[in-house]
């Protein structure tokens, strides 16, 4: 089935900035991943949606380098990518958060965000700069006005509510100005209000900022996403934009677990 | 009834990692009152005693105090280096306590060679500089053998604590060898500078200067490493280090060299510590041992891998290790060893993880 799955998009001129082929997965005799392909284009809004156990994740994580694919191929920008661990990830303008927040809970909102920054400038020479850099100080308050955090600046990032640990993820992954914006499921655990400022943000970034979420949260997903691939046992199902896909019974037979009438 | 599908799951708020663990009420009440009949029995009841109580001996009371403190700041420079390596690598460096020694013994031939002479120096021939220099070669030669060490045994088994941990331990059977064979069994010591080796008048006490000038070292270490590690970028990628290592490394960080630097500041730390310890008490085979031992409890009470715990279990250690011997009745003066195992089990009833420690 090469080159012929669902989830090609319509070639829009440009080379894709994210290119999957045939990507199959195996855990031990499980195939969490079966020979996927998926072309991302640049400036794509994309959502990636499936009941638990699709392979939604692990998709992800092969994108982002956390797991090496058992078989396939995974390209940013051109650059083979498939054995190359995640830290190489951010030099390609490709940036991620994580399903479950992962900020230095002992640092302020400000040293956060600051230290995204050094990891993206990747000088070693960042390691011996003095913290208190005015350049840095101002970016960092951009960033944090940016998602809502501008109050918490000075806050240890320990004393956020989960909500907010959540937009200070995503600000450390736009502090870096990324073209590339991978995004594990950015809506869980977040209130109504919260879900708003997310979409809120999401939909504030560049045009050409690529932005790939993983998302079990309809609602989020359909509003910020432009295509939605749906995914069912490590396969892709349907793709197509957010309009088409909530029609498609496929996707229906998927969610609701019914069988197909037709 | 709850619509079964799309997951509906919640992270709470608090993560494990977040969580502060809270004290449990009965060991805080042991505890408490444990402090309190103390301080009574210091101040008022302990008849008998060496020291005598605080009320009609305050001389002695101050002096052990005096004692508590400067030997806790001895205790901090030893442990702070191991409570950072550990704090941001997870390693248990059990070769600390060697590298404590060999900056010792290093630092103690420097100064027979500085001053020309290898037994019985008069303090009033050791200039500053031949205390100063001897401390950083020693503490130097340390830091650079602990690279060696980390880069050569330690870096590709990063996350195999107990890999590491036994790996060091040999590493600390090797070098106790080499140095009985380099430098011999008997006890060596260290000169303080003759500027410094003088006596004040406390409450009708005399008290060594030289105790006071370890404590003012210490206290300069603290200060410094505080610095550094609140007021850099380094600092802050190792304070991040602590937190999550993974996540420093996802975001571009080279994280190895900051281990890496870590490693060496860490053990230039234990060498300080040795050359103090030399100056203090001398260095002989086994001191690398004790004071592996010494620098373990400071750091269970004050919590692995904080820089706070450290100081904090420090004075708490020093408070004991001095008022035990001279507060306890005069006939059990031996027992006093037990106190510090006291300390360290009531410490642990009230917080398992330490004063400042949080779960691994």
């Amino acid at each position: 089935m090469a080159h012929t799955s669902a989830a090609q998009s319509e070639p829009s001129g440009s080379a894709p900035v994210i290119e999957v082929r045939m990507v199959t997965v195996a855990f031990g005799g499980l195939l969490a991943l079966r020979g996927v392909d998926l072309d991302i284009m640049p400036g794509e809004r994309l959502a990636v949606i499936g009941p638990n156990g699709a392979g939604k994740s692990t998709l992800f994580n092969v994108i982002a380098g956390d797991i090496a694919p058992t078989a396939g191929k995974v390209a940013v920008k051109g650059q083979d990518c498939t054995y190359r661990p995640s830290r190489h990830r951010p030099r390609l303008g490709v940036a991620r958060t994580y399903q479950k927040a992962r900020t230095f809970d002992g640092l302020t909102v400000r040293d956060n965000i600051y230290l995204a920054l050094a990891g993206h400038a990747r000088r070693h020479r960042a390691l011996w700069r003095s913290s208190v850099d005015a350049r840095m100080r101002s970016t960092a308050a951009n960033v944090a006005e940016t998602v809502w955090l501008a109050g918490q600046l000075d806050h240890p990032a320990g004393q956020l509510a989960h909500g907010q640990k959540r937009q200070l993820e995503l600000g450390m992954a736009i502090a870096t100005g990324p073209d590339v914006m991978l995004l594990d499921e950015p809506a869980s655990g977040l209130s109504r209000g919260e879900r708003e400022r997310l979409i809120e943000v999401l939909e504030s970034l560049a045009p050409e900022v690529t932005l790939l979420l993983i998302e079990h949260d309809m609602d989020v997903a359909f509003r910020i996403a432009q295509r939605v691939v749906v995914m069912a046992d490590g396969e892709t199902v349907t793709a197509g934009s957010p309009a088409q896909v909530q029609k498609d019974t496929n996707v229906h037979r998927i969610y609701l677990g019914t069988e197909a009438t037709a | 009834m709850e619509p079964v599908g799309i997951d509906q799951h919640r992270p709470s708020t608090t993560t494990a990692r977040s969580r502060r663990v809270e004290p449990r009420r009965l060991p805080v009440l042991v505890a408490a009152a444990a402090a309190v009949a103390l301080a009574v029995w210091v101040t008022f009841l302990a008849d008998g005693t060496p020291a005598g109580p605080a009320t009609e001996n305050p001389g002695k009371f101050v002096v052990t105090a005096l004692d508590a403190v400067t030997f806790a700041g001895l205790l901090f420079v030893a442990a702070s280096g191991f409570t950072l390596i550990f704090g941001l690598m997870r390693t248990v460096n059990m070769a600390h306590g060697s590298l404590f020694l060999l900056a010792a013994y290093i630092a103690i031939r420097v100064q027979e060679a500085m001053v020309g002479r290898s037994r019985n120096i008069d303090p009033a021939d050791v200039a500053v500089l031949d205390w100063l220099v001897p401390l950083l070669v020693g503490a130097g030669v340390a830091a650079a053998l602990g690279l060696v060490i980390q880069q050569v045994f330690l870096q590709w088994n990063e996350g195999q604590e107990l890999r590491q941990a036994l790996m060091t331990l040999a590493i600390t059977v090797v070098l106790a060898d080499q140095m009985l064979r380099e430098f011999g069994g008997l006890a060596q010591r260290m000169v303080w500078p003759g500027a410094v080796t003088h006596f004040l008048s406390v409450m009708g006490e005399r008290y060594a200067v030289t105790r006071l000038f370890m404590l003012g070292v210490a206290v300069l270490v603290g200060v410094l490493l505080w610095l550094w590690l609140t007021r850099t970028s380094m600092g802050m990628v190792i304070r991040a280090g602590v937190d999550d290592r993974q996540m420093v490394r996802a975001l571009g960080i080279n994280i190895r060299l900051v281990f890496a630097i870590t490693f060496f500041v860490g053990s230039f730390l234990a060498g300080v510590g040795g050359v103090l310890g030399a100056s203090f008490a001398g260095a002989a085979p086994g001191t690398d041992g004790s004071w592996l031992l010494n620098a373990l409890v400071v750091v269970i009470i004050g919590g692995l891998g904080s820089l706070k715990g450290a100081a904090a279990g420090s004075l708490l250690y020093g408070a004991v290790v001095a008022f035990s011997p001279a507060y306890l009745p005069s006939q059990y003066s031996y027992y006093a060893i037990i106190m510090t195992f006291a300390l360290l089990a009531l410490v642990l009833a009230v917080r398992p993880y330490g004063l400042f420690g949080r779960p691994a």
